[in-house]
Order: C-alpha cells, then sequence, then structure tokens
C-alpha cells in the first residue's frame, strides 16, 4: 500500500472517528431527547477555535494571525477544555433558547444563535482571526514522536480510536440508563412528562450541554489534525449535514448514527470528490446540499425513523422472579 | 372585587382545614373568554369527587389551573394546606397531585412498560449524575419497578400489550394507559380529566371498580367525567360546573332533583 | 443634520423593509401554527426574479411587483407541496421545522447553482438624494417607504374589514381555538400564505434595493432578524410585528451610530431579552402551544 494511499485512508478514519462522535453527540440530543439542536456547528467550531489557539500559544503582535486565548497547553488540556468550554456555552445558549416551551421555536432561535455567532467571529477579527481563520495548528505529540508524515498519522487514528471508544462508552451508558429512557419520554411527550413531576426544562438544559461538550471535543479533535479552522467550515449548511447523517443513519439508535456518519459524511461527501466537475466551483457543492435536502424529505415522509432504527426494548423480559415481586399492585403512597 | 356568591353556589361542606383540596374562587380568562369565572369548592381526602357539567362550562380549564398547566388570572388554589396557585407543573406533581389528559398523552415510541417505568418518581439511574454509575446501581430497582408495572398492566387486563409500542394502542387502551400510568406516579391525589372516554362499556365497570378500592385504600381523586353511569356509582359527591362558575354540590341523588342543574345540563 | 437624524432615515428604511418581511414571516406562523424558514430563501428568490425584470428593462415598480408576485406563489407553492402533505402525512409540528429547513437548504443551494456566487447590483445605481429633516434619503429608500406604508395600511383595511381577515385576525389571537373551530379552512389557508408571501417577496425585493449589491444568501441572513421582529410583536400578530420590525429597525441604525458591525448583533440582544423576560413576546402572556391541528 503507497503511503500517498494509507494517508488517504487515515485520513478517511479519522474523518470518519470526529464524525462518529459528531452524530453521537447530535443523537442524543434531538435523536434520544428531542433537542433540535440547529446550532451544532457551532459547538464544534468553538470546540476546534479553542483547541487551536490553545496550543498555538500567545497570539504576537507580529504573527500572521490574530486571536484571544493564546496558549501552549499539552495534549489532551486542549482537548478537555474545548470540551468544557462548549458544555458552558450550551448553558448559556440555553439559558434563553430553551426557555420557550416550543420545541421548534427553541430550534429556531438556536439556528439564530449560530447565525450570529459565525457573523461575529468572521467581522470581529481580533477574535480569531475572522474571516482567515486560524492555522498552522500544531499536532500534539508531533515534535517529541518525531514520526513520519504518515506513521503520525497512524497514531493520531489510534488516539481518535481511544476516543471514540470513551464518549460510545458514555453515550451507551446514559442512553440505556432510566435518564435514556426519561429523554425519550422527554422527546415523545414533555407535557406529560411534565406533569409526572420532571422539570423537562432542566433535563433538556443538562442533554445540551452534554451535547454541547461532545461536538466541541469532535471539533478539537478534528482541528489538531487538519491543523486549521475557518469560518467557512461553520455553515448553516453543516449542522443540515449532520442532521442528515443522524436522520438517515437512524434516530434515537447509536449504531444508527454511526452508520449515518459513515454513509453521509463519509460516501456522500467523499463521492463528491469523483464526479466530474461541471459548471463553475461550487456548483457540485450546491447541488449536492440540493440531493442532501431531497433526501431529508425523503427520509422524513417512508422513513422517519432512519435506516437502523430505534431498539425496541422489552421490558417484560426484565421482570424479577415471582418470588421476588413486590406486594403492591397499586402505587397509593399512605 | 368579590362577585357576591350566585344564587345556588355552594361553598362546599369541608372546605376548612381538613380538605385535602380547596379551590376558591379561581379565575381565567383567554383573549376576553372567561373559562372558569369564579370557582369555588373543596374535595375531602379519600373520596372520590365527580366533576360533571355542559360542554365549555369550564371543567377541564379547572384541572389545568389546579395542576399549574394554566396559570390563573385570579383566586387560590390550597392543597394539603399549601397554596400551590399557578405553581409549575411538575412541582405540583412532585407533591402528589397527579393529572391525566383530557386527550391521551402516551409516549408513543416508547412500550406500554417504559411507559408506566418512566412514570415512577425517585427512580435510581433517572439523572445525569446516576446514570453514570451504571447497571449495576439502578438495575435491581428498575427490575421492581417492571414488577409493580407487570402487576398493574394485569389487574386492567393488558398484560398482553406489555411490550407493544403505545402508540399502537387503540383509544380505549391509550385511556386506560394515562390512568396507569398516573397510578405509578405514586399519587396522593388523582385529577382525571374524562378517564373513561373511548373506554368500552364492558371496561367501564371494572376501571370504576379499581379506581373506588384504591379510594377505600386512601387515595383521593377528582374526576371530570361526562359518563353520568359511572359518576353516580363510585362518586361520594358531585360538583356542577356551568358558564365557568360552580352551581351546586351534592350526591347524584341530590343532583338529579336540583332543578336549576337540570335546567343548566340535561341530566340523562 | 446630524449623525443622529441620519440614523433615524436609515431606520425609516430598515423599519419599512423589516415590516414587510416580519409581518409575512407572522402571518405565515399564525396561519400554519409552522416556523417557515425557507422564508429567508424565498426573500432572495424574489429579489432575484424582480432583479431580472428589472434588469430586462421593466423598471423599478413592476419589478417590486414581480417580486411580490413571486413571493406569493413561492409561498403558495411551499405550503401546497410540502407543508400539507407532510402535515396530512402525520408529520409532527416538532419535525416540520426540519421540513422546512430541509427546504430552505434546498431552495438557498439552487439559487445559488443557478445565479452563481457573484453579487448583482440595480443598475441605475440608488437613484437621487433627497434631504428632508436632517435625513438623507435616497430615491428608492422612498419608494421602500412609501411600498411599506401601502403594504401595512393595505394590510389593515384588509384585516379589519373582509371576512378573510377577520379570519387572520381570530387565528392571531387565539391560534388554537380558531383552528378547533375550523377556521382555517383552505381558503383561508390559501390566501394567508399568498398575502404572506407577497409581502415575503416585497421584504425581499426591498431588502435588495437598499444593499449596495446581494448575492444568494442575503434573505436567509436577513431572517434572524425577522425571526427577532416577529417573536419581539408575539409570533403570528400582525400588528405586533409591525411594532417588533420599527422596534428593532431604529434600534440598529441608531446603535449603528456607535458600532456599524453591531446591526445584527442588536436585532439578537432584543431578541434574548424578549425570550427572557417575556417569550410570548408583547401580545402574549404565553406561548402558543405546539400541537394544534391545522392545515
Amino acid at each position: 500500500m503507497s503511503l500517498a494511499y494509507q494517508y488517504y485512508l487515515l485520513t478517511l478514519l479519522i474523518f470518519f472517528g470526529v464524525n462518529t462522535i459528531a452524530c453521537w453527540s447530535l443523537n442524543i440530543q434531538y435523536g434520544v431527547g428531542g433537542v433540535m439542536n440547529f446550532a451544532f456547528i457551532m459547538f464544534q467550531s468553538v470546540g476546534a477555535y479553542l483547541a487551536g489557539v490553545l496550543t498555538l500559544g500567545p497570539s504576537t503582535g507580529a504573527s500572521f494571525q490574530q486571536y484571544i486565548l493564546g496558549a501552549t497547553l499539552p495534549f489532551p488540556l486542549p482537548w478537555i477544555l474545548a470540551a468544557l468550554a462548549g458544555g458552558v456555552l450550551a448553558w448559556f445558549v440555553g439559558l434563553f433558547a430553551l426557555r420557550p416551551g416550543r420545541r421548534d421555536f427553541q430550534a429556531m432561535v438556536m439556528l439564530v444563535v449560530s447565525i450570529i455567532a459565525s457573523t461575529l467571529v468572521l467581522t470581529q477579527g481580533s477574535w480569531f482571526n475572522g474571516q482567515n481563520g486560524i492555522a498552522a495548528i500544531p499536532k500534539p505529540f508531533e515534535s517529541k514522536l518525531n514520526l513520519g508524515e504518515v506513521q503520525y498519522g497512524w497514531f493520531y487514528a489510534a488516539l481518535t480510536a481511544v476516543t471514540v471508544l470513551a464518549v460510545y462508552w458514555l453515550v451507551h451508558r446514559l442512553t440505556a440508563s432510566p435518564w435514556g429512557r426519561r429523554l425519550r419520554a422527554m422527546r415523545e411527550n414533555p407535557d406529560a412528562l411534565q406533569s409526572l413531576g420532571v422539570n423537562v426544562r432542566t433535563e433538556s438544559m443538562k442533554l445540551y450541554v452534554l451535547g454541547g461538550a461532545l461536538a466541541s471535543l469532535s471539533g478539537a479533535i478534528l482541528v489538531q489534525f487538519i491543523g486549521a479552522w475557518s469560518p467557512g467550515s461553520w455553515a448553516t449548511g453543516e449542522t443540515f449535514l449532520y442532521f442528515v447523517a443522524v436522520i438517515v443513519g437512524g434516530v434515537g439508535n447509536n449504531f444508527g448514527a454511526l452508520l449515518g456518519a459513515a454513509l453521509v459524511l463519509g460516501v456522500f461527501e467523499e463521492s463528491l470528490r469523483y464526479l466530474p466537475s461541471f459548471g463553475y466551483a461550487g456548483v457540485a457543492e450546491a447541488v449536492q446540499f440540493m440531493l442532501l435536502g431531497g433526501l431529508i424529505l425523503v427520509f422524513l415522509w417512508f422513513r422517519p425513523q432512519g435506516l437502523i432504527p430505534e431498539r425496541r426494548r422489552r421490558l417484560s423480559r426484565l421482570q424479577p422472579e415471582p418470588a421476588e415481586r413486590s406486594q403492591e399492585s397499586s402505587a397509593v403512597a399512605p | 372585587m368579590t362577585a357576591a356568591p350566585l344564587p345556588g353556589t355552594v361553598t362546599a361542606a369541608g372546605s376548612g382545614a381538613d380538605a385535602l383540596l380547596a379551590v376558591t374562587d379561581l379565575r381565567v380568562e383567554f383573549s376576553g373568554v372567561h373559562a372558569v369565572a369564579g370557582a369555588t369548592f373543596a374535595v375531602e381526602p379519600g373520596t372520590i369527587t365527580g366533576l360533571i357539567g355542559p360542554n365549555g362550562a369550564g371543567k377541564s380549564t379547572t384541572l389545568k389551573l389546579i395542576a399549574g398547566s394554566e396559570v390563573p388570572t385570579g383566586g387560590r388554589v390550597r392543597y394539603e394546606g399549601q397554596d400551590i396557585t399557578g405553581h409549575p407543573v411538575h412541582q405540583v406533581a412532585r407533591h402528589g397531585l397527579i393529572r391525566t389528559f383530557q386527550l391521551s398523552s402516551e409516549f408513543a415510541r416508547l412500550t406500554v412498560l417504559e411507559n408506566l417505568v418512566v412514570a415512577a418518581p425517585g427512580q435510581r439511574g433517572a439523572t445525569l449524575t446516576s446514570a453514570l454509575l451504571g447497571k449495576r446501581y439502578w438495575r435491581a430497582q428498575q427490575a421492581d419497578l417492571i414488577g409493580r408495572a407487570s402487576a398493574l398492566l394485569a389487574e386492567f387486563g393488558m398484560s398482553h400489550a406489555a411490550d407493544q409500542y403505545a402508540g399502537e394502542l387503540s383509544g380505549g387502551q391509550k385511556r386506560l394507559l394515562e390512568i396507569m400510568r398516573a397510578l405509578m406516579a405514586e399519587p396522593r391525589m388523582l385529577l382525571l380529566d374524562e378517564p373513561l372516554a373511548g373506554v368500552n362499556p364492558t371496561l367501564r365497570g371494572a376501571v370504576t371498580e379499581h379506581l373506588c378500592r384504591l379510594r377505600d385504600q386512601g387515595l383521593t381523586m377528582l374526576m371530570v367525567e361526562h359518563e353520568l353511569a359511572a359518576v353516580e356509582r363510585c362518586c361520594d359527591s358531585v360538583i356542577v360546573m356551568a358558564a365557568g362558575r360552580v352551581l351546586t354540590e351534592g350526591t347524584m341523588a341530590e343532583i338529579r332533583a336540583n332543578k336549576e342543574v337540570v335546567d343548566a345540563y340535561l341530566l340523562g | 443634520m446630524n449623525q443622529f437624524t441620519l440614523a433615524i432615515g436609515f431606520g425609516l428604511v430598515t423599519s419599512a423593509i423589516l415590516v414587510l418581511s416580519a409581518v409575512g414571516f407572522t402571518l405565515q406562523f399564525g396561519v400554519s401554527n409552522i416556523f417557515n424558514l425557507a422564508y429567508g430563501d424565498a426573500m432572495t428568490l424574489s429579489a432575484f426574479i424582480a432583479y431580472l425584470a428589472d434588469a430586462a428593462g421593466a423598471g423599478i415598480w413592476v419589478a417590486i411587483l414581480v417580486g411580490a408576485a413571486t413571493g406569493a406563489l413561492v409561498s403558495v407553492l411551499i405550503s401546497r407541496l410540502i407543508f400539507t402533505p407532510f402535515l396530512r402525512r402525520g408529520t409532527s409540528r416538532f419535525a416540520m421545522v426540519m421540513v422546512s429547513l430541509a427546504l430552505a437548504v434546498i431552495l438557498q443551494n439552487a439559487i445559488q447553482a443557478i445565479a452563481g456566487t457573484k453579487f448583482r447590483s440595480y443598475a441605475e445605481g440608488q437613484g437621487k438624494s433627497l434631504h428632508l429633516l436632517g435625513m438623507i434619503l435616497t430615491s428608492y429608500q422612498l419608494v421602500i417607504i412609501a411600498v411599506a406604508v401601502a403594504s401595512m395600511v393595505g394590510l389593515h383595511l384588509l384585516l379589519q374589514y373582509t371576512r378573510i381577515g377577520k379570519a387572520l385576525r381570530a387565528t392571531a389571537a387565539d391560534p388554537e381555538l380558531a383552528r378547533s373551530c375550523g377556521i382555517a379552512t383552505d381558503r383561508v389557508s390559501a390566501a394567508a400564505w399568498a398575502i404572506s408571501g407577497a409581502l415575503c417577496g416585497l421584504g425581499g425585493v426591498t431588502l435588495a434595493l437598499n444593499l449596495a449589491s446581494f448575492d444568494f444568501h442575503f434573505g436567509s441572513e436577513f431572517l434572524l432578524i425577522v425571526v427577532a421582529a416577529a417573536v419581539f410583536g408575539s409570533v403570528g400578530q400582525p400588528y405586533g410585528a409591525m411594532v417588533g420590525a420599527v422596534v428593532i429597525g431604529m434600534a440598529s441604525e441608531l446603535a449603528a451610530i456607535w458600532t456599524p458591525s453591531l446591526k445584527q448583533v442588536v436585532a439578537f440582544v432584543i431578541l434574548v431579552v424578549i425570550l427572557l423576560i417575556r417569550p410570548g413576546g408583547l401580545w402574549r402572556r404565553a406561548f402558543v402551544p405546539m400541537d394544534v391541528a391545522a392545515r
């Protein structure tokens, strides 16, 4: 296998890992909990920007890029801090975005927040270098390891894989738990859940913070591999892409989200590379987005649950043994 | 600005300290329409009180006001001696005051058992932090809850539907699920909004019997119903509402004899 | 003449554009209970078609009419071909916003694919400038204000004196009640989409007229401010949207005296504040519940 081919392959794998984490983040928010995070790309971008500047070192006046919060923190601090920042940002946004009881209204507000945040980053050049974005971000342990480009790439892929497994552990544990069931109930009928004593807004907020942190983590992982990030990567279309992945792959199912990451973000995106170019630059991408828009409409019409739908939980199989069964048959508290 | 009580308005006996639920001059208006215009009544503990009246009388709205789904524009709601007027829905529920919905509001893509189990309060592993502790922490209690839910299903004759998606149930089954789910929430008082609507006649008797048994065990209920035979069968007292106000209160027999009620609401 | 009066002048223009856009958006919400995220892109499309009409020599007034007609047509098509079928199929209100986002993506990228990423400008420039009470307004800007005023007067007459207007007011005041009374019949619904669509088109054309140049996503960028104005005035309430439009239009231009880049931020801040203190908007105590049957 030639080096170039290897590099291509490991790049695919790293992107796949990053997108899987992102899809799991979106899936637990939207697929499981019904929180339609239309600001998703904002969280991923914030994580990317933060991890970037925290490894670039402080911005000197003479350097070609201008940004705040520069530092040279050792791995894995940039990733951890990026995730924390995502969570904190989610908390602030959630304060007003989760205020209206209507979830479609919440989604719209989140979309608005995402747009304004990207506009601010674009226009306020002193924040994160404006239109040009940040670049030349060093990779973790790069100088210490002194490997060839491809070998380092495999190292980074391994790092990504470990993170993916850790995130899976977290996400699976949460969705399989009673909290996961509560989230799904919240998705189905928040008013009914509220009238059973659950503070839906608090639970939504917790979910949003968790999802924001994971999304930011995915941005941090990606940015340290590709070495750069700019407002161009911060378009509503990117959020949309992730939603297509989750909806097509399977709503509420972690393997569905993984499949969605592979199919939509992997196959679909990559296939663009192999199509003959037509029209001017950008037409192909525009057509691609149109097709994705159509794809989501088709799925929402014919198969809203996605390719790998949420598993049915057969609780009847988890009955206690007859001897252990509790005596109470009704639930009247004295 | 309290209106003088209308002739025939009864401020229920026992609206003193021993009533479990006491509603005083409750009012709400939507865009100029006075859906509830000064309702006053009380519910004694350990009783089933019916709430009847013609369509548009404000019965459902009254339940919503008590439970906190709507915020009143006037009046007070006292539950267990505490003023809960306008308190948020989840807080009211945590006091043990559970409301069912007029339109079945099941968790459609959860199974019937899941619908019941998720309603139980104080579940281990039902918060983000406790969920991180893993299966070992919550598994035993969950099994217990499943057992309790299964027993409840058996009593309502729905054991066969345990693993069915709630959204796929028939209308009548959904109504039963609505009641069962409320029971799983460990209520001290139930606000039932037309619980028997859509339930087939043969089952209605069994359901009302079950409710009566629960009442005997100490559960208090305020029940909005149109099905007057059921009201007669299990309600200890009946409140009649019309045009957003309480017309009168008493036993079914007294109600039937009350001319005003008959005029306002043709009793069959 | 000073910065302040100049800003008032610009504020009038921005308010005019916003009034058209926000009232259209809020009417669409009022009749359908759906947040149409494709609204901004419908504005863009209308602006482009109007621009083509003008470039073909039809003149500015015809272009404006063409824009309104395009907006109306696009909106009616969206509701008939996409929203209504999905609703009838049982798609939840919650999922409908996903449908509208998909539509927005399709529309915006279609415009980009066809029209390209080039910026367009109206050939005649902005026309003559007029000095008035300390404000400087170009003839185009006066046209914009005139169109907005005329449209609002027309809308007011429609809302107060026609049957369709009364139906629209009913759904705005109490959507739940109106829909359960069956007020939003097919005819009322179609009329509402057409009227709000026309306003959408007018909003797009006037916005384009006011900018030095515009491209394929200027409409969706404006959506943020439209939403802020509509929410401020209670979504679904047209008179509220008018108030919200003036408040935000004026506030953003006045804020621009200090920092030109802050216009969008002002709208955003107002939106956040309203959501924190009164999410229902000026007109409403509580918010419109989501799961109400509608067309």
